[in-house]
């Protein structure tokens, strides 16, 4: 990863220098032909004609999200005319083939942007603002608007003003348990993370159990787990001027939490990622887990699970009832070189909405960001964790989109690690990140 | 004699501790492609387990893996004759015509083998973007055979060097020009070293990632691009990247075997003079 990424540091550099004259003079797309107000053929569908439109899609590659959307692109181009092509690539190497497609002669009509790389893309000019498609109420269904996503949701997706991608793939880190191992050892459903602490440090070695199954390894998911730990104190990493923010105290707290139920963990905790410590847990090796959303599906699937249905679902909190948790998300966004960004749209609009959302959501254990998924009650039924993510997500701050963010980034997760590790005390990591946060935002 | 007795057990018992080390991986591998989540997942590990051919089934029918093996098997065969069609030539020239800075020529060749991947990516995908040739196989045919064809002129050049020159000055004294004593006489000769250069190239441009993540195209993702897909942004489908790892290790496994005697007399040819 480390390898990939200095070079595609490197790599779109050079390729910025040696294309920008060549590519200079280029006009930019259009919007191609078709009609983008034509109403959906079938109730539910998507709107517009786009006969002989050929679209091509970029996100990562992986079930049931590729197969889910792939389905999903079929379905479209019946109901529109067009086709749309997935271009699936590992997640590893997505933002470096994206840059370089980006960077050059175009390619792609529909990205999938994260966060960490987002505010890059939109600053290079790469996406192409959708403000006029949202409020155009002849593109959209009946009733449909900016105001039908979560708005802090949606917010994500703006650069300068300007909105440029529409979310999906909501989700936040929160606290699985087994309800069963806490019935037989007479303790309490946990109401604070001292409580967490307490019962994995209680039940560390029982019955060969760990207490904790936690992410360890450098990756992102440490940092929103951290992300989630500061904002239960009311504390963020920066503010709306990208300065610094971070609350020593704060950061020692939730570094001090983080060490406690490491040290409860499974060995090679350093090593886990989501998916391990995910596995961990379903493969009933932890009695709680705490890790993002869509890693906890893993706990429930009998396919992987041997603990499945014996777990309870709750949101992080330091102190009782006033639960936290970071907004994470994926934005989708429609490239300025497009020359079909009327399509792109219309496959945006019809899938980022709830009805969509909801074909892979049980599956994938992701939450659409719109406001009609959360009234699906089928669905919300099929996800037991949904009630505790909502309730994280009552305060929450959006996972970073600074161009500047993943330096800090790193540098916030190399700080617990080496506080797991004991090279460095919850008040000398606090202190590591606060200054990596300040050298990244400058 | 005790002490040869000793050499030898000593010996076996390196091989076998490298033949573990080599092969238990794959064996896991190839377990694993048979295995349920919950059998690859087990905390303990479980040799005694019911097969499945679901992940097969998933790799081959929903994700179509048989599209990456055509790729990899268009762009590691397009590579490999090319490589072998303009690189052999050169390696005769280099080997037996008098050329002026015949050595520098062959360090220059050898240079570019030498230089990072990493460097030359970018700089192509500029080259093929002006050229209209992004993603298309064409561009990966191309790519890869920059880095094999320096590998089969100084692979072939070796083996040219090692065959006595009589042969072919007796074939240009029975009327044959350069070229015919080329084609006659020294290509058969060095056949096993040909065969073991091919089958190099071919595991060069079949293992190759960063050209195709980088120049390939929906249509045209090769093997390695398409296992890697299988470590997703929150799991890794270990199922199916074993049945997918093991689905792209056949059809090498097998070409192994079938050149096995090429590529050992290929490898050992002119080790001994004489």
């Amino acid at each position: 990863m480390a390898v990939y990424r200095r070079w595609s540091i490197a790599a779109v550099a050079l390729l910025a220098a040696t294309t920008l004259v060549a590519c200079g003079s280029d006009d930019g797309g259009g919007s191609g032909s078709g009609d983008p107000n034509a109403a959906p053929a079938t109730a539910g569908g998507p709107m517009g004609r786009f006969p002989g439109a050929k679209l091509v899609l970029s996100r990562w590659a992986g079930d049931p999200w590729t197969s889910g959307q792939k389905t999903a692109a079929g379905e479209w181009g019946t109901a529109t005319g067009g086709t749309l092509d997935l271009d699936a690539v590992p997640y590893e190497n997505l933002h470096d083939k994206q840059a370089l497609t980006l960077t050059g002669a175009g390619g792609y009509d529909i990205i999938y942007v994260h966060p960490s790389w987002f505010g890059e893309f939109a600053k290079a000019g790469y996406l192409a603002p959708i403000d006029q498609y949202l409020a155009d109420a002849n593109r959209n269904p009946s009733g449909f608007s900016a105001d039908s996503y979560l708005p802090n949701v949606l917010a994500q997706g703006k650069y300068d003003g300007k909105q440029y991608c529409l979310p999906d793939f909501v989700s936040t880190t929160v606290l699985a348990y087994r309800k069963d191992v806490f019935e037989a050892n007479g303790i309490a459903e946990p109401k604070t993370l001292d409580d967490v602490a307490a019962a994995a440090a209680q039940l560390n070695g029982k019955d060969g159990l760990a207490g904790m199954s936690i992410p360890g390894k450098r990756g992102g998911a440490v940092a929103d787990i951290m992300g989630s730990l500061i904002t239960a104190q009311g504390n963020w990493w920066y503010d709306d001027q990208a300065k610094s923010t971070l609350d020593k105290a704060a950061a020692a707290k939730a570094v001090d939490f983080y060490v406690k139920v490491a040290k409860t963990a499974p060995s090679g905790v350093l090593n886990f990622h989501v998916d391990e410590a995910a596995t961990a847990a379903a493969q009933g090796k932890a009695a709680m887990i705490i890790s993002t959303t869509p890693s906890l599906q893993a706990l429930e699937d009998p396919a992987k699970s041997t603990t499945a249905g014996k777990w309870g679902y709750l949101p992080l909190a330091f102190t009782a009832g006033k639960p936290a948790g970071e907004l994470i998300y994926w934005n989708w966004c429609i490239a300025e070189k497009s020359t079909n960004k009327d399509a792109a749209y219309s496959f945006l609009q019809w899938y980022t909405n709830g009805p969509q959302q909801a074909k892979v959501a049980v599956a994938a254990a992701t939450a659409g960001a719109t406001k009609d998924f959360y009234t699906n009650a089928e669905v919300a039924a099929k996800l037991p964790f949904l009630s505790a993510m909502n309730d994280a997500l009552t305060t929450s701050n959006p996972q970073p989109s600074l161009a500047a963010w993943p330096k800090a980034q790193d540098q916030i997760e190399l700080a617990v690690q080496e506080a797991i590790e004991g090279k460095k005390t919850p008040d000398q990591a606090a202190d590591a990140m606060g200054q990596a946060v300040a050298d990244a935002l400058g | 004699m005790k002490t040869n007795r000793g050499w030898t057990v000593a010996s076996y018992a390196i091989v076998a501790a490298f033949l573990v080390g080599v092969l238990v991986p794959i064996a896991a591998v190839v377990l694993n492609s048979f295995k349920q989540p919950n059998d690859i997942f087990s905390s303990t590990l479980k040799l005694a387990f019911s097969p499945t051919l679901d992940n097969y089934s998933k790799v081959l029918g929903q994700l179509q893996f048989q599209d990456f093996l055509v790729n990899s098997t268009v762009v590691a065969a397009g590579s490999t004759v090319l490589s072998i069609v303009v690189g052999v030539p050169a390696a005769y020239a280099l080997a037996r015509l008098p050329l002026r800075g015949r050595e520098l020529w062959a360090g220059a060749i050898l240079f570019t083998r030498m230089v990072p991947a990493v460097a030359l990516v970018v700089p192509m995908y500029v080259i093929f973007q002006r050229l209209e040739l992004l993603g298309s196989y064409t561009a990966l045919i191309a790519a890869h055979t920059t880095f094999n064809l320096p590998i089969v002129v100084w692979m072939m050049r070796s083996f040219f060097e090692e065959l006595p020159p009589d042969l072919e000055e007796a074939a240009l004294v029975d009327g044959a020009n350069r070229l015919g004593a080329f084609i006659r006489v020294a290509v058969p000769l060095t056949a096993p070293g040909l065969a073991a250069t091919s089958v190099l190239c071919l595991l060069f441009s079949w293992n190759e990632f960063l050209f195709a993540l980088v120049l390939s195209g929906r249509g045209t993702q090769t093997v390695p691009i398409g296992v890697a897909s299988f470590i997703g942004t929150v799991s890794v489908d270990w199922g199916g990247s074993s049945a997918a790892a093991v689905l792209a290790m056949l059809p090498v496994f097998v070409l192994g075997l079938a050149a096995q005697r090429f590529l050992v007399r290929g490898l050992t040819f002119g080790a001994v003079k004489g």
